[in-house]
């Protein structure tokens, strides 16, 4: 018997349909005109990671938390300091940001895990808004309130520097299927399946052997690593960055809003809720006036998505796919089902 | 006999109330020992502190030769060989019947050995045909079941069961009692916490009962029905000096 199963085998719909998009997302950036839509596609993407980097410990693990700025800025201020004053690449001080988000990662972590209930929220806003208070106050190493410009060096990748958005846009593009590759296997990981019963009941897990305490941990350490590579390589695309622009609540906010209106605990939910949230937002800053229409529009849009959908919008397109291609039907379920041995939830 | 569990002088209070005093049994590898006893008589709290969840005030553990202290997480008991089951079912609602045992069976096996390890494990606890049924959707029967199937998945050398009969019509009591004499077969021995006497009749070999949080009586199941001090206990009575 040979192993070989056939090109239909492989070529199912859940398989092509993210080429496709990916074919179309490479595709874009000789179509459009407008350097616009591309910058507007640009932030979509960087909200996309980070959704997916929150998504991690948020949506796999339970734990919400609303720091995903500061290693943002952890991220940002480490390439900026250190390629304005040192010219030093964001590709050498992207590690330096991991590794500080990593130990920042660690001490919440290790003070609030042990803890169950809202601990681990409460810490995570407190920790944000100090590093926003710390970059402030150390303004001869930050420049405080007033922010940083990055220094033009010319076409040039290894300091990552262009005269339009376009680089970015290919960047960006890699590192957002880097970021899903990444959480797919995640989510099949030891560490993954350990995160997903602590969500179900961390008490049971605990029961059963779990180190739920060490296992939080780690999701928190990775969620804070790759949130800080996504920051380094947004704050490049911003060319200024400031501590209200890259350390603010209203960002760490805006990054669980992307990821809890496309779907918690999902690949695909963080990335549809970024191309989703970021254009709306952007569309009513035209119409409305740029001063807190957005605020108001996603606010308005996680009340809607709270009481209709709870499970993210990214549940309609799973609803979709299954009437489109009805025959992916687990039998075991559908016959569980006639011999009446299951009940609707209670 | 090897003993595999042995509690010693073991007590506890919360906020003033003596929940346990000076409790001490022992317990042997392969056996069936119910610990009954009316309604806030001890016999959860028993559980919890063997599990690790509380902290006894004063009073020794030891299991399978290790003396167990404040340092020995839940977790790292459940390492040691203690599994345990609780009153309300507490399945992982987010994943399926399948996932729920497979995440449990990856802790002590690679991806291909707890696939398997699942399979074996679904199938003993006649699960199999709702395998891939989210959990939460389970009926409690089949919930209670599914504990005990994910506990499975630690190989554990004692299995605490706390109230597994709670709620079950007669037939679904006589299925899961095959199911508990078929876990005893694998040779974990199993702290059978109950109120239903039939059940515990049934099975064990050996009852201990607490009555407000004290030891009251050791012996086979059914002298302990015909034990004037039980009795009284149970639906009250003359006190009886035991």
């Amino acid at each position: 018997m040979t192993k070989y199963r056939g090109f239909k085998a492989y070529a199912t719909p859940k398989r092509i349909i993210p080429l496709v998009l990916l074919a179309m997302m490479l595709v874009i950036p000789s179509i459009a005109k407008s350097n616009y839509s591309i910058t507007i596609l640009v932030n979509c993407m960087a909200f996309a990671i980070f959704g997916l980097a929150w998504n991690i410990i948020g949506g796999y693990g339970g734990q919400i938390s609303w720091c995903s700025a500061a290693f943002v800025a952890i991220g940002a201020y480490t390439n900026y300091i250190l390629s304005v004053d040192y010219s030093i690449s964001p590709f050498l001080s992207m590690p330096l940001g991991m590794l500080i988000s990593y130990i920042m990662a660690t001490i919440i972590g290790y003070g609030t895990f042990r803890l169950h209930g809202a601990y681990f929220s409460i810490a995570t806003i407190a920790f944000a808004e100090s590093l926003r208070s710390a970059i402030q106050y150390f303004s001869g190493f930050t420049k405080g309130t007033a922010g940083i410009y990055l220094t033009y060096r010319g076409e040039n990748l290894w300091a990552l520097t262009f005269s339009s958005d376009r680089p970015f846009y290919y960047i960006m593009l890699v590192l957002l299927v880097l970021a899903v590759l990444f959480s797919y296997y995640f989510t099949r990981s030891k560490t993954g399946h350990y995160l997903n019963c602590i969500k179900g009941d961390e008490v049971a897990a605990e029961s059963l052997g779990i180190e739920t305490f060490m296992v939080k941990l780690r999701a928190f350490q990775i969620s804070a690593m790759m949130m800080s590579i996504a920051g380094c390589f947004y704050a490049s695309f911003l060319t200024y960055i400031s501590p209200l622009s890259t350390c603010s609540l209203d960002l760490s906010i805006k990054i669980g809003v992307v990821a809890i209106i496309g779907g918690i605990g999902t690949i695909w939910g963080p990335v549809l809720g970024a191309f989703i949230v970021i254009p709306l937002i952007e569309l009513a800053g035209i119409l409305l006036g740029e001063f807190g229409s957005g605020n108001l529009l996603y606010g308005l849009m996680l009340i809607l998505i709270v009481i209709f959908k709870p499970k993210g919008l990214f549940t309609l397109l799973t609803a979709l796919y299954s009437k489109l291609f009805p025959e992916n039907k687990r039998p075991e379920a559908s016959e569980a089902v006639k011999e009446g041995h299951y009940e609707e939830a209670s | 006999m090897k003993k595999l569990l042995e509690v010693n002088d073991l007590s506890i209070s919360f906020s003033g109330i003596k929940a346990v005093q000076h409790l001490s049994f022992e317990m042997e590898q392969g056996e069936i020992l119910a610990l009954i006893g009316p309604n806030g008589s001890g016999k959860s709290t028993t559980v919890n502190m063997i599990s690790g969840t509380y902290t006894p005030d004063s009073g020794e553990i030891t299991f399978d030769g290790h003396l167990l202290h404040k340092k020995n997480s839940v977790a790292k008991r459940s390492h040691l060989g203690i599994g345990r089951t609780f009153q309300t079912p507490k399945p992982f609602g987010n994943l399926t019947v399948y996932e729920n045992i497979f995440a449990i069976a990856l802790q002590k096996y690679g991806f291909k050995e707890a696939h398997d390890k699942t399979k074996k494990i679904l199938e003993m606890s006649r699960l199999d045909c709702f395998s891939s049924i989210p959990s939460s959707k389970l009926s409690i029967e089949k919930r209670k079941w599914l504990d005990l199937a994910r506990v499975l998945a630690t190989e554990p050398k004692l299995l605490m069961m706390d109230e597994v009969m709670a709620g079950l019509n007669p037939n679904e009591m006589d299925e899961s009692l095959e199911f508990v004499r078929e876990i005893n077969r694998m040779g974990i021995s199993i702290l059978f916490i109950e109120h239903v006497m039939r059940a515990v009749v049934s099975v064990c070999t050996r009852a201990i009962v607490l009555n407000e949080g004290r030891f009251l009586f050791c012996g086979t199941p059914s002298d302990a029905l015909n034990d004037p001090a039980v009795i009284a206990a149970y639906i009250g009575g003359e006190k009886v000096k035991c």
